[in-house]
């Protein structure tokens, strides 16, 4: 629980306190590029590629000043997954494995790359252009969320400083079960605190603020378009280029 | 000066039948004032202040804000308040959007939205927190961007519920110094609460003391602080300043009771003969 805690923590910190060309890149860019490059992941069925796609994408997690090895320390969840299915492939081929790992590594890749360099508040905040009640969902939970998460935190070490995860099996349950009562309970209490605080500062059931979203597209968005140009280009060879094909 | 809200004998029961009452002296602010509501841990003093937002309705009794009831939605904008714990107040993914909350919500435009926390950034000297994320901010900051938030659409009165709780010395004088020019500068109203006798003296020029149920006390901190019974009787810790300078008279010494620091240690020295200078 606090290993996820942290995961989402240090997601969040990178997404709003690194600085890089693809930090400043305006929303809309970034979030295009992603479901570019997924699309493409998705639709690509040559190994090679999909191994160059990976280096590409290792480059400009580089270039975004994000640890690499902490973003692919977190891509691998999804590789043992795909692994366990790529073993089954094995028999009838040795290529469809390397595609399948290299798929889910990339999807993966490519979404924590995004939510990495894209702080959450503005990454939702495009909910609010078809629906201004979702967008006000993401704006709330955001806040909300990292709360439960602190709270989540500070009660399990309690619970484990004072023996709680000591016991038998039967007891650690007993204790667990306690542990998300009382967590339900605090989180029911924070919710009205917090309704109180949002009603105080005059909030009738509507908030219109979703700024981050409306940036123009400029020299800012040179990254995602590199992005997007490096991994087309990759296909793109991939494709015309038989050679690589016999090797496949 | 205009009685801007008036507390007449209020009681409030809650959803578990625990029932409040703050009965005794009338509670009264005027424009401009600071008052600080002093009281042991559950005397009662967050539920009157609920009252007064209009957060909660009293089962008995009668309170007025701006001569109406604190429930009128002509009342919205005109009272703000820090609650004890800022990170349930501050609803923004950032300084800057959280800031904009209250003005957006009262219906101001866009270009109104952005001048006001602009403006209120600059006046609260937070400019290097605007784009920061909340949870990253130190207890400090934190309260700076509530009462920042609380007061970006100029309220008449500010309501802190125990807003100095929790911080370190710095943070706390950082914050009274903050409240203060407000309240010098807008004329803004302050109502703080606090169990904190000692930072009386700096936050407010008037003092209710609440004590089982009733305000047992109202008077400006020096009278509060001649009268170590009415600490004791609301469980409170009187000052040690005060304390130490009404012993010294009762024992014959030329000494005048003062919750000013730098007054007592000039009539300390003076007694014991050093020159301060």
């Amino acid at each position: 629980m606090v290993r996820i805690s942290t995961t989402i923590y240090l997601i969040d910190h990178y997404a709003n306190n690194l600085n890089s060309p693809m930090h400043k890149a305006s929303t809309l860019s970034r979030l295009m590029s992603a479901i570019v490059v997924l699309g493409i992941t998705i639709f690509t069925n040559s190994a090679l590629a999909l191994v160059a796609e990976f280096l590409i994408i290792l480059t400009f997690i580089a270039a975004a000043k994000l640890p690499i090895s902490r973003l692919l320390s977190w891509a691998l969840y999804p590789a043992f997954f795909a692994s366990l299915f790529a073993l089954s492939q094995i028999p009838y081929s040795l290529v469809l494995p390397i595609i399948t790992i290299f798929k889910a590594i990339n999807a993966a890749l490519v979404m924590l790359f995004l939510i990495s360099t894209t702080p959450y508040p503005e990454l939702f905040s495009i909910l609010s252009i078809p629906s201004k009640t979702l967008g006000n969902i993401a704006f709330l939970t955001y806040r909300f969320f990292f709360l439960f998460i602190d709270q989540t935190g500070e009660r399990f070490t309690v619970m484990k400083a004072r023996g709680g995860l000591a016991g038998s099996w039967k007891t650690k349950i007993t204790n667990l079960a306690h542990f998300i009562g009382m967590l339900f309970i605090t989180s029911f209490e924070t919710s009205e605190s917090m309704y109180a605080a949002m009603k105080t500062r005059g909030y009738s059931g509507s908030i219109s603020h979703h700024k981050k979203l409306r940036q123009k597209f400029g020299k800012q968005d040179l990254m995602p378009v590199a992005f997007v140009l490096c991994i087309l280009a990759i296909m793109v060879v991939s494709t015309f280029f038989k050679a690589w094909r016999v090797f496949m | 000066m205009r009685e801007i809200v008036k507390v007449n004998c209020i009681k409030h029961r809650y959803a578990d039948a625990t029932e409040v009452s703050v009965c005794g002296l009338s509670f009264v602010i005027h424009e401009g004032e600071r008052v600080a509501i002093l009281g042991a841990n559950g005397s009662g003093k967050t539920t009157m202040l609920l009252h007064i937002l209009g957060i909660l309705e009293p089962t008995e009794g009668e309170i007025t804000v701006f001569g109406e009831p604190p429930t009128k939605s002509s009342l919205h904008g005109k009272v703000a308040m820090v609650f004890q714990n800022v990170d349930e107040q501050i609803i923004g993914p950032t300084v800057w959007d959280d800031i904009a909350f209250s003005p957006l919500n009262y219906g101001h435009k866009p270009d109104e939205v952005k001048n006001m926390v602009d403006e209120m950034i600059r006046e609260l000297e937070i400019q290097h927190l605007t784009n920061r994320v909340p949870h990253y901010l130190s207890g400090g900051e934190k309260k700076k961007v509530a009462i920042a938030g609380a007061v970006v659409t100029h309220p008449k009165l500010l309501i802190l519920d125990e807003a100095l709780t929790g911080l370190d010395t710095r943070s706390q004088m950082e914050t009274i110094e903050l409240l203060n020019r407000l309240n010098k500068k807008r004329g803004m109203a302050i109502a703080i609460t606090t169990h904190e006798s000692r930072i009386i003296p700096r936050v407010a020029d008037v003092v209710y003391v609440i004590s089982e149920g009733g305000i047992i006390f109202r008077g400006t901190p020096l009278e509060l602080f001649q009268k170590p019974e009415v600490f004791r009787k609301a469980g409170l810790e009187p000052s040690p300043l005060i304390e130490l300078l009404k012993t010294l008279k009762n024992q014959g010494f030329e000494v005048e009771v003062s919750d000013d620091l730098e007054e007592a240690k000039r009539q300390i020295l003076k007694l014991c003969k050093i020159d301060s200078s």
